[in-house]
Order: structure tokens, then C-alpha cells, then sequence
């Protein structure tokens, strides 16, 4: 029933406006930036920003109650909108990947590989962050009393940019700690790991959450 | 009272016993009733009765804090119980910009039993035109649309929270028919609350009047109406075998028992209560004594 309800899910929330816009911005991002990368840095942000998306959508639809009455788990809820997340999230990745590929085409250059592999990992990594820090509030306590938490990835961003910055991470003249496949497969592993955990404790959460 | 017409077998569709909430500046305590197949349950109360926490209960929205809810024998809101219930609840439960003719789609694949072809059917019926989406809707429209799902669901049970509440007369009509032709089927119960007590009468087999949270009668609707008998006199209402007291000008009404009815003087005229009475009497008591 999860993949029945992350299909019920993206059906009601991908394709507004509100949605699609942002995955526009990223291919924009993706010309408009020279540096390789930045559009697959930017589906991230995106991801990130559309994490709230469908909490607002069903408070507005009064969507919980319906979610209440559908014959499925209140787990498979969780599960089948994490999917939904991941879903938006592959989209948002594969336009910023093919938008990186074709401005670079276009430009007679080529990504070096292992620059976009380091680079998506780390996205990946921010998306799982971002997932482990707002679904379980969302589901909690609903978008409109959760809503500060739409601001926490950023913050959390923001404050990991300033440590590395602090700590001489952030410059270009550091040689890389570990080889680049290693640190891309920790990206992608804190990744799946804040995914994962964001679900089971937004499952454990949302089950005994009232709906009104 | 008679507990034989508000059946308590197993098999019963709802079954709920000593049923507790207690939530911040509200309370229900002590409810107990069942819905048996076959059979119509209307549950009627003042504004803040529980009425509409009580089926919250039953779908598992809420969490009871004392006794036993059960839906086809199982937990409030399992899958397995929502499966066989079509809910229309006080407001549409879709998102304003889905377009009506979508909603099968969206719906179907949560439901084995989902019938696209009744939907369409029950929309036609009932006035709701496919072609708008859920927020361009009146009240009516959304409360017939979410009807109209309910049903396409092949449910065995309907529970229905005030769904004929700020309707027109035809749109009640409706709405009751609709009611009346699922409960052609003897295997089907219904559940609703209304403010509207024509209603009961035209849809009820049993009553339930809840009154500040608890069960002030329960039983046959046509045995309330034999139970309980409206005293009308001038001066101080009487304080014994008064279950409830409304005061107005220089004289006052009263609730009684029809086999108290005996015990008052010749002063007091006793007339037959009506659910009207029954409720709005109840629910002085409740509150004190109303002016």
C-alpha cells in the first residue's frame, strides 16, 4: 500500500505550479552558473524546499482526515510520502545532472566525473538531512505548526558551511581527507541513513497523532 | 430504555463500551452503544455533546482514554475496518483544486470493491457536476460528492457526521434517499449525527442523544417519544421527577417520565415530547436550568 499511496501522493502535489517552477529554477541555475555542479547543488535546495509541500497541501485540502479514513497503515503513509520525497528528489537530480551535461555540451567542456559523483553525494546527503529533520515534525504536529522547520535544513546548512569554513575544510587548496569514491559513498550513505531514519521516527510519531 | 434494539452481538458493525475521552475543557464518559447490521442509528445532542468525537473514535482519528471501540470486530481504524466503511464527514475530505471527475481515480486503488461506474452514477444522481473541482463546490455539492465516494467504496457501513447540516430541504431529501436505497441491502447499517431531528424521523431506526458528553437516552426512536412526556405549567418548576427544565416568560416546560407523568397537579398539562423536545430538554439539565 505504500507505493499506492506515494503514487495517490505525487498525484496531488508534483504537478502544481508551485512544484514544477522549482525544477525549472534548477535548470536555470544550471546555465546560468558556469561552475559544474551548482545545478545538482541547486536540486537539493529545491528538494529541500518542497519537503514542506505536501503538509501544506494537506492542510489546506484537509487531506489528513481523508489519509485517516483511507484503509491503509498510518506506516504506509509515512513510507508511501518518503517515497513520494525520494521520487521528487530522483526527477529533481536527473534535470540537474542533464542540465549540467548539456550546458557543458554546449560549451564544448566536459564535468570531470568524479567532481559530479562528489558533488551528488553531497546533495544526497543534504536531501537525507533535510528528510530526517522535517518529516517526523510534519507528521507530527502538521505544516502550520511545524512550519519553522522548513527554514532548519538551511540553517543547518548554513551552520555546516561556517564549521568547514572555521575549520580550513571549505578551501581549494585542502587535499580531499579520504579518496573522492569514499567520500561520495559517505555522502550517500548519510543520505539513505536520514531518509530511513526521518521515516521510522515520523512513523512512530504519526501514529498516535490525532487527526482533526 | 431496551438494550434489545441496540444490539450488542459481536458481529455488530460498531460496538463501542464505556467509551472515555478526555480532552482540554471537554470531556464524553461512559458511552456505550452499537450499530447492528440492518439497523439505522441516529445520534443527536446540543453543540459540545461529543457527537462528532464519538466517530472520530470509531475511525480511529482519536484516541478513546478508557472502554472499548470496535469496527467489525476489529480496532478503530485499522485498514481492515475502513475497508468496509464509507465516512462522510462534516466537511469535504479532498483537495479544492482536484477536479470531481478525478477522484475515482485517485480513490480507486485504496478499495477492492471500488465501483467507478456507481460513482458516476451517484454524482449524476445527486447534482455534482464533474467537470468543476472540489473548492468551486456549495457545501451541498461537497457533501454529496464525498457521499458519492463513500458509497462507490461498497461499503457495509456509513458513517455520516451532520451530513444534511446547512442543506436545502431537496438536498436532505437526497441525501436520505440515498440513505434508504443502501439500506435496502440487510447486511448494511448507517451511523450519523444530526442536528436535524425530521431527519431521525425519516431515516432513524434507533436513537442515541448524547448530552454533555454522556448518553441521555438510548433505545428505539419511536420508544423516546413513548418514555418521555413535556410538562408545561406557570411558576416554579417542580425539582422531582424533572429531567430537564426550560423556562420562558412566566412559565416554564419540563422533561418527565410519561410514568411520572401522574404525579403532577392538576396546574400542569402534559403533552407528548417530540426528539426536539427531548434533546433541547436534555441539554438544559445539562447546562443547569436554561432561560
Amino acid at each position: 500500500m505504500s507505493l499506492v499511496f506515494a503514487r495517490f501522493d505525487l498525484q496531488s502535489w508534483l504537478p502544481r505550479t508551485q512544484t514544477l517552477l522549482p525544477l525549472a529554477f534548477i535548470v536555470v541555475i544550471g546555465i546560468v552558473l558556469p561552475v559544474p555542479g551548482m545545478a545538482i547543488a541547486a536540486s537539493a535546495i529545491v528538494t529541500m524546499l518542497l519537503v514542506p509541500t505536501p503538509f501544506l497541501g494537506d492542510e489546506r485540502g484537509r487531506l489528513d482526515t481523508l489519509y485517516g479514513t483511507l484503509p491503509v497503515s498510518r506506516t504506509s503513509i509515512v513510507v508511501g510520502r518518503t517515497l513520494a520525497i525520494v521520487a521528487l528528489n530522483a526527477v529533481a537530480v536527473i534535470v540537474a545532472n542533464a542540465s549540467t551535461l548539456l550546458v557543458a555540451l554546449a560549451r564544448g567542456g566536459s564535468p570531470d566525473p568524479q567532481v559530479l559523483l562528489l558533488v551528488n553525494a553531497g546533495a544526497f546527503a543534504l536531501v537525507g538531512l533535510a528528510v530526517a529533520l522535517q518529516l517526523p515534525v510534519f507528521f507530527r504536529i502538521g505544516y502550520s505548526r511545524g512550519r519553522l522547520m522548513a527554514y532548519a535544513p538551511a540553517l543547518v546548512i548554513a551552520g555546516l558551511a561556517w564549521i568547514g569554513q572555521e575549520t580550513g575544510l571549505i578551501t581549494s587548496n585542502v587535499a580531499p581527507p579520504a579518496p573522492i569514491p569514499v567520500l561520495a559513498a559517505i555522502g550517500f550513505a548519510i543520505g539513505l541513513i536520514g531518509i530511513i531514519a526521518g521515516a521510522v521516527v515520523a512513523a512512530r510519531l504519526y501514529r498516535d497523532r490525532e487527526l482533526r | 430504555m431496551t438494550d434489545d434494539t441496540i444490539r450488542t452481538a459481536a458481529h455488530d458493525p460498531v460496538r463501542v463500551e464505556a467509551l472515555g475521552i478526555q480532552r482540554e475543557g471537554f470531556r464524553i464518559s461512559d458511552v456505550s452503544f452499537s450499530v447492528p447490521r440492518g439497523g439505522v442509528v441516529g445520534m443527536v445532542g446540543p453543540n459540545g455533546a461529543g457527537k462528532t468525537t464519538a466517530i472520530r473514535a470509531l475511525l480511529g482519528l482519536v484516541a478513546p482514554d478508557a472502554g472499548t471501540v470496535r469496527t467489525f470486530g476489529c480496532a478503530p481504524g485499522s485498514p481492515e475496518a475502513l475497508a468496509r466503511i464509507g465516512i462522510v464527514l462534516d466537511h469535504p475530505t479532498a483537495a479544492p483544486e482536484w477536479r470531481v471527475d478525478s477522484i475515482g481515480r485517485r480513490l480507486a486503488p485504496f478499495y477492492a470493491e471500488w465501483d467507478d461506474a456507481l460513482l458516476r452514477d451517484m454524482l449524476d444522481r445527486l447534482g455534482v457536476p464533474r467537470t468543476q473541482r472540489v473548492g468551486e463546490l456549495s457545501r451541498g455539492q461537497g457533501v454529496k460528492l464525498t457521499l458519492a465516494a463513500a458509497l462507490a467504496q461498497r461499503p457495509e457501513l456509513l458513517i455520516l457526521d451532520e451530513p444534511s447540516s446547512g442543506l436545502d430541504p431537496a438536498s436532505r431529501r437526497q441525501i436520505g434517499d440515498v440513505i434508504r436505497d443502501f439500506m435496502i441491502d440487510p447486511d448494511h447499517a448507517v451511523l450519523f449525527s444530526t442536528h436535524i431531528t425530521t431527519d431521525l424521523d425519516a431515516l432513524a431506526d434507533d436513537l442515541l442523544v448524547l448530552v454533555g458528553g454522556r448518553v441521555a437516552y438510548r433505545g428505539p426512536l419511536h420508544e423516546a417519544t413513548e418514555t418521555f412526556a413535556l410538562a408545561r405549567g406557570a411558576g416554579s418548576p417542580p425539582r422531582e421527577h424533572v429531567l430537564g427544565v426550560q423556562r420562558s416568560g412566566a412559565g416554564w416546560t419540563a422533561l418527565v417520565r410519561m410514568e411520572d407523568s401522574a404525579v403532577f397537579d392538576a396546574g400542569t398539562v402534559i403533552d407528548t415530547a417530540g426528539i426536539d423536545d427531548i434533546v433541547i430538554h436534555l441539554g438544559a439539565e445539562h447546562q443547569g436550568v436554561a432561560a
